[in-house]
C-alpha cells in the first residue's frame, strides 16, 4: 500500500455520467503501486476538495503500457462529480494499492473459467481478463483453457468497454494467445435485448450452456446473489466482487463490513471488512 | 560547525504530560480511525505519535451494526460501526504486541454494555504492561445500551468513574460526549471520581436522509458526525471543560491541521487527538505535528506547554 501523488494524464466522458481517468506516479513510491497493483485491487482517489473529504475507492480498470493506473467510475454523487472536474495535469493523492484482489492462482488448475462483470462491475474484469489471457495460467496438466467473458448491461445505451473486451481478440493486445492454449470467447447480454442477448448474464449463462470450473464476478449485488445460488448448486468456486460504503479503505474503520456465514477468525465476529479482507471473496463465506 | 549544533537546539519541545505520563508531542490518533494493528504503518512512523489510541476493546466480540455504517456529509462524516471489536483477549493477544512494536505510548480505548462489563475489562487491563492509560468511552452515540447512556447524564457518569476508577492501576482517561447541555457538567463528574483526564468532544449525534429511498442512509438511523464540521464546537467544550476542572484534557473534533491543533490547546487542551481527518489524508499526524513544531517557530515559541490554556 502507498499513499503519495499521483497526475491526471487523461480525464473523459466515455458516457453519460461515467469516467475515465487516468493517472501518473508523481513520485517514484507511485511506480510501486502501479507495479504491485493486481486485478480486482482498488485505490482510494483522495479528493482536494475540503468540503467532501472522504476519499473514493474505486477499483482499478487498468494498467497502460506508459505505467499509469486507468479507473472508470461513476459519478453517483458530489464527490465523484467534483473529482471528475479535475483537469488533465491536476495532482491528487491516491493510496493505492488496495484489497485483497481476484486469485489468479486458483484458475491455474482450472479448465473452464468464466468472467463476469455487470454494469460498473464490467471495468475491473477487463484488467482480470487480460490478465488471465496473458499470464500464460496453462501447464501441464491444463495445456488447454476456455474463458467465457459474459457481460451484462441494462440496454444498449449503458454499454461500457465493450471495443475493448473485442480488443483483447486482436493479435496486439494478446501476444501469447497461441502459446498459451486459452480460447476465449465473449458474451453480451443486455435486459432489454438491445445489445447482445435479451436478459441477464445468468440468463445468457444458461441460454449458452456455458459451464464452468470457476467463476470471478463483479457487478450489482442480484447479480452476485444469482451467481452464489449458482455456484453453491454447482458445487465450484465463485470469486465475488463486492462494494461497500467505504472510510478508510485500509481495514482501520471497519465500516465497510459484509456478513459472513461463519465467525471470522480476525473479527471473531461474523463480519469482515469488504476493504482490507476483500473486496473479492469466495461466495460460500458471505451473505449477499 | 558548533553553530548548527546550536541551530538543532532551538527546536522547540514539543514533549506534554498527562497524569505523569508523558508524551514525546502532543499528537495522537483518536480512537476509532486508526484501526489497531498498525494498519497506517506504511503510510506514516508510528513510533513519530505521542500516542497511539486503540479502537474500543470491550470483554466479550462485539458485532457492530449493520451497513451502511459510514456516510460523507459536509467537511465530514457521520459513522455507526457500532464499537465492532474482538473482545480484549483477542486485542492482548494479538493487536497489543504489535502496537508495542512501534515504540511509543499506548493508550486503550475500553467500552462496555454494563457497568459490569466496562469494570471486567479494566480490571483485565490494569496489570497488562506496555498499556500507559485507559481511555472511558462513554460516549458512543452508536450501541443501545452502555457508551453514550452512561455519558450524558452526570450522575451515571460519575457512577462508570468511581467503578473503573476501583478496578485499574492504570491512569484513566474519560471520554466525553458532546451531546449534553453542560460539558463543564461532565468533566465535574469525572474529576470527583477519580478521574485522570478527560478526552473530548466524542461525536454528535446526526442523521441523514436518502430522500429518494425515504429513508435513513446508514443502517442504524443515526450516527455520529466527525470532521472539520464540528471543530469551532469542539474548540468551545474544551474551552468550557478547561475552566470547570483541573484534570488535563485531550482535545479532538476536527482537527485538520496543526492551527486547529493549537487553536485546541490555547483552549485547555495538553494534547490533541485525529480523528477524521486520518481517512482523508493518511499522513495527517505527522503533518499536524510538524505544523505545531513550524507555528512554535515563527513565534518563538520554545516549549508547547506555554501555549496550553492561555486563554
Amino acid at each position: 500500500m502507498f499513499y503519495g501523488q499521483m497526475e491526471i494524464v487523461s480525464s473523459e466522458s466515455i458516457r453519460k455520467n461515467i469516467q475515465l481517468m487516468v493517472l501518473a506516479p508523481l513520485e517514484s513510491k507511485m511506480e510501486g503501486a502501479v507495479k504491485e497493483a493486481g486485478p480486482g485491487q482498488f485505490a482510494m482517489l483522495h479528493s482536494p476538495d475540503d468540503s467532501r473529504l472522504l476519499p473514493r475507492p474505486i477499483s482499478i480498470y487498468d494498467i497502460t503500457k506508459e505505467g499509469f493506473l486507468a479507473f472508470i467510475f461513476a459519478l453517483k454523487g458530489e464527490g465523484t462529480r467534483r473529482l471528475s472536474e479535475l483537469m488533465p495535469g491536476s495532482r491528487l493523492y491516491v493510496t493505492a494499492p488496495l484489497g485483497n484482489g481476484f486469485p489468479l492462482e486458483e484458475a491455474k488448475e482450472k479448465k473452464r473459467i468464466t468472467v463476469i462483470g455487470g454494469g460498473l462491475g464490467v471495468p475491473p474484469m477487463y484488467f482480470l481478463s487480460k490478465a488471465l489471457i496473458n499470464s500464460g495460467s496453462c501447464s501441464a496438466e491444463v495445456p488447454k483453457k476456455n474463458l467465457d467473458i459474459v457481460l451484462g448491461y441494462r440496454s444498449e445505451s449503458e454499454l461500457i468497454l465493450e471495443k475493448e473486451f473485442e480488443g483483447l481478440k486482436s493479435p496486439d493486445s494478446l501476444p501469447d494467445k497461441e502459446e498459451n492454449g486459452t480460447q476465449f470467447f465473449l458474451h453480451f447480454a443486455s435486459d432489454d435485448g438491445s445489445f447482445g442477448s435479451k436478459g441477464n448474464v445468468l440468463d445468457l449463462i444458461r441460454y449458452k450452456g456455458i459451464e464452468s470450473d470457476i467463476i470471478f464476478a463483479c457487478g450489482p449485488k442480484p447479480m452476485l446473489r444469482g451467481i452464489q445460488a449458482v455456484a453453491q448448486e454447482k458445487g465450484i468456486p465463485a470469486y465475488l466482487s463486492l462494494e461497500e460504503r467505504m472510510a478508510c479503505g485500509v481495514g482501520a474503520c471497519l465500516g465497510c463490513v459484509v456478513k459472513t456465514r461463519s465467525v471470522n477468525e480476525h473479527s471473531l465476529v461474523k463480519n469482515v471488512r469488504v476493504c482490507k479482507d476483500g473486496p473479492v471473496f469466495l461466495s460460500s463465506e458471505v451473505e449477499l | 560547525m558548533s553553530v548548527k549544533n546550536e541551530a538543532v537546539d532551538v527546536s522547540p519541545k514539543l514533549e506534554t504530560s498527562i497524569a505523569g505520563i508523558r508524551f514525546q508531542n502532543p499528537v495522537m490518533n483518536a480512537s476509532g480511525t486508526f484501526g489497531n494493528s498498525g494498519e497506517y504503518s506504511q503510510v506514516i512512523n508510528l513510533k513519530d505519535l505521542g500516542a497511539i489510541v486503540t479502537k474500543g476493546v470491550s470483554m466479550v466480540p462485539w458485532e457492530g451494526n449493520g451497513t451502511p455504517r459510514v456516510a460523507e456529509t459536509p467537511s465530514g462524516m457521520m459513522n455507526a460501526i457500532g464499537l465492532q471489536n474482538p473482545g480484549v483477549e483477542a486485542f492482548l493477544d494479538r493487536d497489543l504486541p504489535v502496537l508495542r512494536g512501534f515504540g511509543t505510548k499506548i493508550i486503550v480505548n475500553i467500552c462496555g454494555h454494563s457497568i459490569e462489563e466496562y469494570e471486567a475489562v479494566s480490571e483485565r487491563l490494569s496489570e497488562i504492561e506496555g498499556i500507559d492509560m485507559l481511555e472511558v468511552n462513554v460516549s458512543c452515540p452508536n450501541v443501545k445500551e452502555g457508551g453514550i447512556a452512561f455519558g450524558t447524564d452526570p450522575g451515571k457518569l460519575s457512577l462508570v468513574t468511581r467503578s473503573i476508577r476501583k478496578r485499574t492501576k492504570k491512569p484513566i482517561i474519560l471520554k466525553l460526549s458532546p451531546n449534553v447541555t453542560s460539558i463543564a457538567d461532565m468533566a465535574r463528574a469525572a474529576e470527583s471520581e477519580g478521574a485522570d483526564a478527560v478526552s473530548l468532544i466524542n461525536t454528535f449525534t446526526a442523521m441523514k436522509i436518502d430522500i429518494r429511498q425515504r429513508k435513513f442512509f446508514l443502517a442504524n438511523g443515526t450516527g455520529g458526525l466527525s470532521g472539520p464540521a464540528i471543530h469551532p464546537i469542539a474548540v468551545r467544550m474544551v474551552y468550557e471543560a478547561a475552566h470547570a476542572v483541573k484534570l488535563p484534557i485531550i482535545g479532538m473534533g476536527g482537527i485538520a491541521s496543526g492551527a486547529d491543533a493549537i487553536e485546541m490547546m490555547m483552549a485547555g487542551a495538553s494534547a490533541v487527538a485525529v480523528g477524521m481527518m486520518q481517512f482523508s489524508r493518511p499522513s495527517i499526524l505527522i503533518d499536524v505535528k510538524n505544523q505545531i513544531r513550524d507555528f512554535l517557530i515563527d513565534e518563538g515559541i520554545g516549549d508547547i506547554r506555554e501555549i496550553i490554556g492561555i486563554l
